[in-house]
């Protein structure tokens, strides 16, 4: 084969990789030839200055974030979450400040947008709703208009089966996932709104064993975790082939750097620590036989829908318009969830062939991914000593990151716990105990707490 | 959600209000074009607007459908086609531009979709401009995405696109998305059916070459062995349900007492290789024959855990349908699975049928010869704990086995040649790399794995077992980082090995002395550390099994053994009470050993389960019960896992949770029918037992039981002891390091001072070097001057001299 290499024979991503493996080298060297004390103060999360930074982000923010502007929800989101993990708290006027910027955001037909007068958009409205629930509270839970999301979900749906981003936008795993985190949160989760979902994620699933973008693209690790999460969230991860994912998965974790890539023969990225490090957890979770049992994949006719999107839309929004009043009228007359599937003939319940929500929230096995080293990765090599944290060694920091690395940390540190709300024991921890975040939920990555808490309010409430 | 702003460090004031006046512009231009989105106001200047902003900011996503707007408007009032191209040519370079700014923006490539869509723009620019992209980023998904797009509106063939790859590949062997790119075009070739099988198989051989290269390349590599994962898939056939083992066994004979209490009921089983649903009376036929006539047997089918539609075992009490049966009636049933069809799973149809038969005597209690077993009132004796009654079958019991194993006849497509071959070739390619890089991970995996499908295929039995154990313990110490998978992988491929066949089974196999005279017959698996098990298919027949000290953390899978009767878990990691779940849905068992396990080690805020989340669903039941428990801590999950059960004997000795007593009193409460908690009579109360040494001499009903508590006693004594043992040398442990923490610190005072004193002592040398040198430079500029003034005499001497010899000569 005539490969086209560097100097000394290898392919450009090689050199890249090699490089990127020396400067991790230096830093663990560095590391390993210090004292203990030494080791407990490099390992040490660097907790003020990064709530620092955050909070910074929060109250003001550079004009270098113009690029951003189309993202102004996912900015709120990645900033609270990341002080939420770090438990600090966020003052009740700045708190009631972001209600009313998000609710500024909010379309009035329904969904949020990226910023006051941009349409509505199924990741910032993501953003949105996570971010109010992390803020917490009922004035911030009472502004999450359910009855207009759940018209908006069903706006986005796709006769497909997959959801798109945004009106005449792009439908991919992504869009999936948004709109299942964001119905389980709300308690929306109703037929119309799951149906197909799990035959458009697992045409996604390739031969490698992630899940692509849409269908016939190469396993990445956001989509992976967004499509399996997406399945487990509606009970129908049994679609896909989990051996082949857990092997595909495991595999991304690199050996020198300890931290995960995205994609094969890519180089490891901070921010894949919860992308990549999450999928763990679900796995931990669901049953052994789902894992034992592989199916092989075989890339099926092209399923990407056709591009005339006016069409389908105009489509999927009638029947929003027909499913959403209904449901919401079942609901207010005080029928359970189970009578509502049974009225709408249209959109049977999913025949799910193994019900695993009665098996409890209990991890079934150790993680299969090496916990402390992902930790290491995290705390050595992605801290900035200013604060907030990023991609790899030589790249900036940003809030981005900072979000998805502490949530990682945050992962690896629950993953040798026994169950979701178990605290860990110190040997998990790596580096002084103090390092110790709290929980995320590994389905919706919220702070536990605020899970439950939004749990308990939304299932008590009618809509409005 | 891939964004990613840079955060820009102390910029000088005068770039700072450069940025500042540039940020005010963009949130004008942004309100401006949001405000015509909201007018449809698409006149020129507008899309100008539009335009400029899209090209500073490619993420605005509303801005990209204002323009889908506008183009559909501009569209509709122009007939003419060249104006319609050169509003649509517009627009792909309006994109051009904001991919050229950001080419991961989503909005900006589905919008360059969206104008593709019309026919009217040429494709081999967007071929060039793609190839463009693809070369200064190999990797770009969106790019692959696009040029998938172009190649099916351009009804591209299959062969063109795979030239394109193999280009790629050539270019960078290391670039995965062109692999991908490869195996998607070839499968869907495969599937159209667009070559024929023998071109198909000659296509795999190069592509088994093709990967070979590259990974004899550089085995360090992961494109390739991920590749070949794949071709192996399209080479070895993919598993499709099978019936994997059933009970009773074929030809044997069972004796059914209807008055005996549940657990001597007996049941059919069935045990499928994946979970499969619609097995009912429809789909399995149960017939019997009398003189007279062949009659349906009405059995009704459920699954465990009953809880689902669709699982890997299903049952059916035999009980229930011989209610009508007299005493004495004696019956040969017929069982067919797989005749008519209905079975399915989510791979497919059953394959294959299976036939077997079994005799069926219906008894009353007064008969002899069963329910002697139903009362338990000595404990169930541990082959783990308690040598003696226990031995090893001898190799000849094997045939003792015969009866019970059951042993399926495994439904596979004859293999053709060919895959064989390729199988046998490719595991002789992963040796000869494995000669020359004797560490290489993907070569090991590798092998391991084509291995085990030989294994599968093989129709001896099971020829490379103890190569794989070996290639993953190698595994493991090369490449940790992903050790715990690799245990997992050799745990499962192990315990699947023992159970694979009669010989292997019989190894294992121990028989103990009961008192009566009976032999039991243990399944002993334990002292192997394995931290998964596996299917269990193949151990349905199993009523006594050990399980001692491994690795388990899970015993998922268990709930097939719906004969067990004694089950020993004891050292483990089992670490809650709901890693206990499957057994829950095993009616027979009677004793259940778990000492030494860790459950309660870590600390559970139970309430949190209260609320019903995703991944768990708390029973309303317990909340009533909630009310009775106001006291103590309330561990749910006991009721939850236990309160179908019908245990009579429970250990938890050993377990941090074993010493709360409100958990054994839930214990108690849960397990109705349990009589001996820990070795204790139950009804002897174990607080009072450890609070009053008094309780000792209270009249106990029989002799052997003082014998008991004494030995227990006995136990608990050393127990202590060795705890005790442990707590000294753990103080002793935390003390020489408090020690050695102060010594490290008192080192370090002393180094600094050590520094310190150094460093005042070279800054005093230092200053005196100076001065040193300071007076030996002014002594040197003195002396330096003294030779200067002497020469200088010297000179004006020489000068008198020669004007004095000048005068004296003139």
């Amino acid at each position: 084969m005539a490969c086209k290499g560097g100097a000394d024979g290898l392919t450009e991503t090689q050199t890249q990789q090699k490089e990127l493996e020396e400067k991790v080298k230096v830093i663990l060297q560095a590391f390993a030839s210090g004292s203990a004390h030494h080791h407990s103060l490099l390992l040490e999360l660097w907790r003020l200055e990064h709530a620092g930074f955050c909070l910074k982000g929060l109250t003001q923010l550079g004009p270098s974030f113009c690029v951003l502007d189309a993202n102004r929800p996912w900015l709120c989101f990645w900033i609270l979450h990341s002080l939420a993990l770090l438990g600090e708290q966020i003052d009740v006027e700045l708190g009631f400040h972001v209600v009313d910027f998000l609710s500024r955001c909010e379309d009035p037909r329904g969904g949020y947008g990226g910023g006051p007068g941009q349409m509505p958009h199924l990741a910032t409205t993501y953003a949105a709703v996570f971010s109010l629930v992390t803020i917490g509270g009922d004035h911030a839970l009472a502004s999450i208009k359910r009855e207009r999301i759940l018209d908006f979900l069903l706006q986005m749906k796709d006769p497909s089966g997959g959801f798109r981003m945004h009106k005449n936008g792009e439908i991919d795993v992504r869009g999936c996932y948004t709109a299942i985190a964001v119905a389980h949160i709300l308690d929306l989760l109703l037929p119309p709104v799951i149906a197909g979902v799990a035959e458009y994620i697992s045409s996604c699933q390739t031969h490698e064993g992630g899940i692509g973008g849409e269908p016939g693209a190469e396993a990445h690790g956001g989509y992976t975790y967004c499509g399996l999460a997406a399945l487990v969230l509606i009970n129908q991860a049994h679609h896909l082939d989990l051996p082949a994912l857990l092997n595909w998965a495991v595999f991304r974790q690199g050996n020198v750097e300890g931290g995960f890539q995205g994609r094969v023969n890519k180089l490891v990225d901070g921010c894949y620590s919860f992308w990549q490090g999450g999928i763990f957890p679900l796995l931990q979770m669901l049953p052994e036989q789902l894992l034992l049992h592989g199916t092989v994949k075989r890339h099926d006719e092209d399923t990407i829908s056709p591009m005339n999107e006016l069409n389908t839309s105009a489509e999927c929004s009638r029947m929003a318009s027909v499913s959403a009043a209904s449901l919401f009228r079942a609901i207010k007359d005080g029928r359970s969830k189970h009578v509502i599937y049974e009225i709408d003939e249209g959109c049977p319940p999913q025949g799910s062939s193994s019900d695993y929500t009665n098996f409890l929230a209990d991890y079934k096995r150790c993680p299969l991914f090496n916990t402390q080293a992902l930790q290491g990765y995290i705390l050595l090599c992605c801290q900035v000593l200013e604060g907030g944290l990023r991609d790899k060694p030589g790249k900036a920091r940003d809030y981005y990151h900072t979000c998805y690395c502490l949530s990682g940390l945050s992962i690896a540190q629950f993953s040798l716990a026994r169950s979701l709300s178990a605290l860990p024991l110190p040997s998990s921890v790596l580096g002084p105990f103090d390092n110790l975040l709290s929980a995320t939920h590994p389905l919706c990555n919220v702070v536990l707490d605020k899970y439950y808490d939004a749990n308990r309010f939304f299932s008590s409430t009618s809509p409005q | 959600m891939h964004g990613r702003p840079r955060t820009i460090q102390a910029p000088d004031p005068a770039r700072q209000r450069h940025e500042e006046a540039k940020t005010a512009n963009f949130q004008a231009l942004l309100e401006q074009v949001l405000h015509n989105h909201r007018d449809r106001n698409f006149s020129k200047e507008a899309l100008l607007q539009n335009a400029k902003l899209l090209e500073a900011n490619p993420e605005v996503y509303t801005a990209w459908n204002y323009r889908k707007l506008a183009v559909t408007h501009l569209l509709d009032s122009l007939q003419d086609e060249a104006a319609r191209k050169s509003v649509l040519d517009n627009e792909l370079l309006v994109i051009e531009r904001a991919l050229m700014r950001n080419f991961k923006s989503y909005g900006a490539w589905h919008h360059r979709k969206w104008i593709l869509q019309f026919g009217l723009s040429s494709l081999d620019h967007e071929y060039r401009l793609l190839d463009k992209l693809l070369t200064s980023d190999a990797r770009n998904f969106h790019g692959w995405a696009y040029r998938r797009f172009l190649a099916k509106i351009k009804k591209a063939t299959e062969e063109h696109e795979l030239q394109y790859t193999i280009k790629k590949i050539n270019e960078n062997f290391s670039n995965y998305s062109a692999w991908h790119s490869r195996s998607v075009l070839l499968s869907k070739q495969f599937l159209a059916n667009a070559i024929e099988r023998n071109t198909w198989l000659k296509a795999l051989t190069e592509e088994y070459d093709l990967v070979k290269q590259a990974f004899f390349t550089e085995p360090e590599d992961q494109s390739g062995w991920f590749y070949l994962v794949w071709l192996l898939s399209q080479t070895v056939i993919p598993s499709r349900p099978l019936l994997a083992g059933f009970w009773p066994p074929n030809g044997s004979s069972v004796a059914l007492n209807l008055d005996a209490p549940c657990r001597t009921r007996y049941s059919v089983v069935l045990c499928f290789s994946v979970p499969v649903c619609g097995v009912n009376t429809e789909t399995v036929s149960v017939r019997f024959s009398s003189k007279v006539q062949i009659s349906e047997f009405g059995l009704s089918w459920i699954c465990v855990p009953d809880n689902s539609n669709s699982s890997k075992v299903w049952i059916a009490d035999l009980a229930d349908s011989c209610k009508s049966l007299d005493a004495g009636t004696f019956l040969t049933l017929d069982v067919e699975i797989g005749a008519r069809p209905g079975i399915i799973s989510e791979d497919g149809p059953l394959v294959g049928v299976q036939q077997f038969n079994f005799n069926l005597e219906v008894r009353s209690s007064s008969v002899p010869g069963c329910g002697e077993h139903d009362v338990l009132d000595a404990c169930v004796a541990w082959p783990g704990e308690c040598k003696q009654g226990f031995s090893r079958c001898e190799q000849s019991m094997g045939t003792v086995l015969d009866g019970p194993v059951v042993q399926c006849e495994r439904h596979l497509e004859p293999l053709s040649d060919w895959k064989m071959e390729t199988l046998k070739a490719q595991i002789d390619t992963c040796r000869e790399l494995l000669d020359l890089e004797e560490d290489s991970k993907w070569g090991m995996l590798m092998l391991a794995r084509l291995l085990v499908a030989h294994n599968q295929l093989a129709s001896s039995h099971s020829p490379h077992t103890d190569e794989i154990q070996q290639l993953y313990k190698r595994l493991m110490k090369v490449d940790p980082t992903h050790g715990h998978y690799y245990d997992e992988q050799s745990s499962s491929l192990l315990f699947s090995q023992i159970t694979s066949s009669l010989h292997n089974l019989s190894v294992h196999c121990w028989k103990s002395q009961q008192s009566n005279g009976d032999q039991e017959l243990w399944l002993r698996v334990n002292n192997l550390s394995l931290s998964k098990l596996g299917y269990f298919e193949k151990l349905i027949w199993v009523q006594n099994l050990d399980l001692r000290n491994n690795k388990l953390h899970s015993l998922e899978g268990i709930e097939a053994l719906q004969f067990l009767i004694n089950l020993d878990v004891s050292h483990n990691q089992l670490s809650s009470i709901t890693a206990l779940q499957p057994i829950s849905f095993l009616p027979k068992l009677q004793a259940l050993n778990m000492k030494w396990n860790e459950i309660g080690s870590h600390p559970t805020d139970t309430n949190r389960y209260l609320f019903p989340t995703a991944l768990s669903n708390s029973p309303e039941s317990i909340s009533i019960k909630i009310v009775k428990h106001q006291k103590g801590p309330l561990y749910w999950e006991v009721y939850e896992v236990f309160s179908r059960m019908r245990l009579r004997q429970l250990d938890i000795y050993g377990n941090p949770v074993s010493t709360s007593e409100f958990f054994r009193s839930q214990l108690i409460e849960a397990l109705p029918c349990l009589l001996w908690l820990d070795g204790v009579h139950v009804s002897w109360g174990f607080s009072k037992l450890l609070c009053n040494a008094g309780a000792l001499f209270v009249p106990i009903p029989r002799v052997d039981l003082t014998d008991r508590l004494h030995s227990q006693i006995q136990e608990l004594k050393v127990e202590n002891e060795e705890l005790k043992a442990r707590l000294a040398a753990l103080e002793a442990r935390l003390s020489s390091l408090e020690s050695q923490k102060q010594a490290d610190k008192e080192h370090l005072l002393a180094k600094s001072k050590v520094v310190e004193y150094t460093l005042t002592a070279s800054v005093a040398n230092l200053a005196t070097q100076v001065q040193k040198a300071t007076i030996a430079v002014s002594s040197k500029v003195e002396e330096c001057m003294q030779e200067c003034r002497r020469k200088g005499l010297a000179l004006c001497l020489n000068w008198w001299l020669a004007l004095y010899l000048v005068g004296r000569v003139r």
